[in-house]
């Protein structure tokens, strides 16, 4: 240990004169004279590590790393003992008349630590925030709860990555100005005799939903999504092992913009009114029967632009030539341009007007212009 | 025919209004090395600094104002940025010094997004970076004796782990 603390202070003594020779040069330290909100402004965008290690630089910035309004605890490449220190020396040290924006946790090992750091948010008023979860095991994690009942959250977003039963969403969230919401891996659950799960209908401005990979605890529960304020929904799945299971989705959304769904799961989709709002609808299914497709278009029939994934036109093609499971397409009453992405299978023109062709037949009215990228 | 008249009228009338603020609205910016620069209205705009000063004062028209912390060459790199809607490419291709330099002006000037562009370029550059490292890019004079150096580091030791040496 000696002889390493002697090399440190013979290696600041060389720094110090190469400082001075600098000074000579009539170099200024001006960066230095700038507002603590440029400096802060500068640190916002470094992580929260590589911003303590800012106090070393001079007494200037020594203790402007207390005054941070977004914090990321990364634990990643770090030892358990190590982020402890530095989860507890951030959240004892920081000044709390600056309040806290963005919080961004990251590959805890710990749920203690993952619990102390939530507490503190949640006491602090956070805003957004964002945790990456990579427990395997369950965890005792009790600020759960107290995450999905959070008065100051306008964004949310959680990304589990392994064991969906980690995260389970409760009945209701309670996020009364939680405005995007972003879940991946979760389970969603209700009690046990509810026809459906109805998580989002508390969120009351709430205006866009991401969801990948998210399961039901009980499969003949429908996935209601009931928010009048919602204009973006983005659905992925892409379960490919053990919790590939389909579910109903049911919206009661009147003001949705623009609709995505992704991935290998049949959803069904329904929807009580007709969406009037519509306007970008996205479709990239693959591995999905032509019949589901069919199904899901029903329900979004007043999209004005819809995008079809190669896949997703390759299998509406290969169930054309077999007229018994043949469905009749809605007739999209606003639909202005069709798009193909035709990035992973080479598609013919023939092909695609074909598939247009059929798509369209009830719809008499529509004026479509076809694009391929 | 009688729509693509109204048409033809209104562009010629935004046409006259441009001509019109063009002629009358530009402002004399003079920089520390004494050149004079002469700016579109709507590019003070951004300068809050600037229009601060303008709204105060109410004046119409060819308005001088001196910038001596603003050097000739900065400034014009200030109006590349600008009139490339702030293109993170052409961010990329400042010299480190120059980079320092624009988010200063933007400070000093008020410039929101400019300081925003300017700040996120600059962190990119110091993330993860040893101290000495950040000391010599911005020519931080540091005013800790060794002792205190050595316990501050010491205190933040975890802060320390796996940073890149240059």
């Amino acid at each position: 240990m000696a002889p390493k603390r002697k090399q440190i202070e013979r290696e600041l003594v060389m720094e110090r004169k190469r400082q001075k020779r600098r000074c000579r040069k009539d170099e200024k330290d001006r960066i230095s004279e700038l507002p603590d909100c440029v400096l802060l402004h500068i640190m916002s965008f470094v992580s929260t590590r590589t911003a303590i290690q800012t106090s070393v630089l001079s007494k200037r910035w020594k203790n402007l790393c207390k005054c941070l309004t977004s914090l990321t605890f990364c634990a990643r490449y770090t030892g358990d003992i190590c982020f402890r220190k530095f989860v507890s020396w951030v959240l004892s040290s920081r000044d709390h008349s600056y309040s806290l924006l963005n919080l961004v946790v990251i590959s805890p090992n710990e749920s203690d630590i993952l619990d102390l750091i939530m507490k503190y948010a949640m006491v602090h008023d956070v805003q957004n925030l964002t945790m990456r979860i990579d427990l395997t095991c369950k965890p005792a994690f009790s600020s759960l709860p107290f995450i999905f009942c959070c008065d100051s959250l306008t964004s949310l977003k959680i990304c589990n990555v392994y064991d969906p039963n980690v995260m389970v969403i409760p009945n209701s969230l309670h996020l009364p100005f939680l405005k995007s919401l972003h879940l991946e891996r979760v389970k969603f659950t209700a009690t046990t005799d509810a026809e459906c799960v109805e998580p989002f209908s508390n969120c009351r401005v709430l205006e866009s939903l991401y969801l990948r990979n998210c399961s039901m605890q009980n499969d003949s529960q429908a996935l209601r999504i009931s928010n009048s304020t919602l204009f973006s929904i983005k659905i992925y799945s892409y379960n490919i092992f053990a919790e590939r299971k389909a579910y109903n989705i049911a919206l009661s959304t009147p003001n949705l913009r623009s609709f995505t769904i992704k991935g290998v799961n049949s959803h069904q989709l329904s929807s009580v009114c007709n969406l009037p709002l519509l306007g970008a609808v996205s479709i990239g299914l693959f591995m999905v029967k032509s019949s589901i497709i069919i199904k899901l278009m029903r329900a979004l029939a007043n999209a004005r632009i819809l995008t079809l994934g190669s896949f997703t036109l390759q299998s509406i093609l290969d169930d054309l030539s077999n007229s018994s499971t043949r469905l009749q397409p809605p007739c999209f009453v606003r639909l202005e341009s069709f798009r193909v992405k035709s990035k992973l299978i080479d598609l013919f023109d023939g092909q695609i007007s074909k598939v247009v062709k059929y798509l369209l037949q009830n719809s008499p009215r529509a004026r479509v212009d076809v694009t391929r990228n | 025919m009688g729509e693509r008249g109204e048409e033809w009228e209104a562009v010629m009338l935004r046409k006259a209004e441009e001509e019109e603020s063009k002629a009358v609205k530009k402002v004399k910016l003079v920089t520390s090395d004494g050149v004079t620069m002469e700016v579109e209205i709507s590019t003070v705009k951004e300068m809050e600094t600037i229009q601060a000063f303008m709204n105060a004062t109410d004046t119409d028209n060819s308005i001088i104002f001196p910038l001596p912390k603003v050097s000739s060459h900065i400034l014009s790199r200030i109006m590349e940025l600008m009139s490339g809607e702030y293109d993170q490419e052409l961010v990329k291709r400042l010299s480190h010094e120059e980079l320092k330099e624009i988010c200063m002006v933007a400070n000093y000037l008020n410039m929101k997004t400019l300081l925003h562009l300017t700040a996120s370029a600059i962190a990119n550059l110091i993330q993860n970076k040893s101290v000495e490292f950040v000391r010599h890019f911005f020519n931080i004079i540091n005013d800790f004796t060794p002792e205190e150096e050595v316990q501050l580091r010491k205190t933040h030791e975890w802060a320390f782990e796996g940073v890149d040496e240059d």
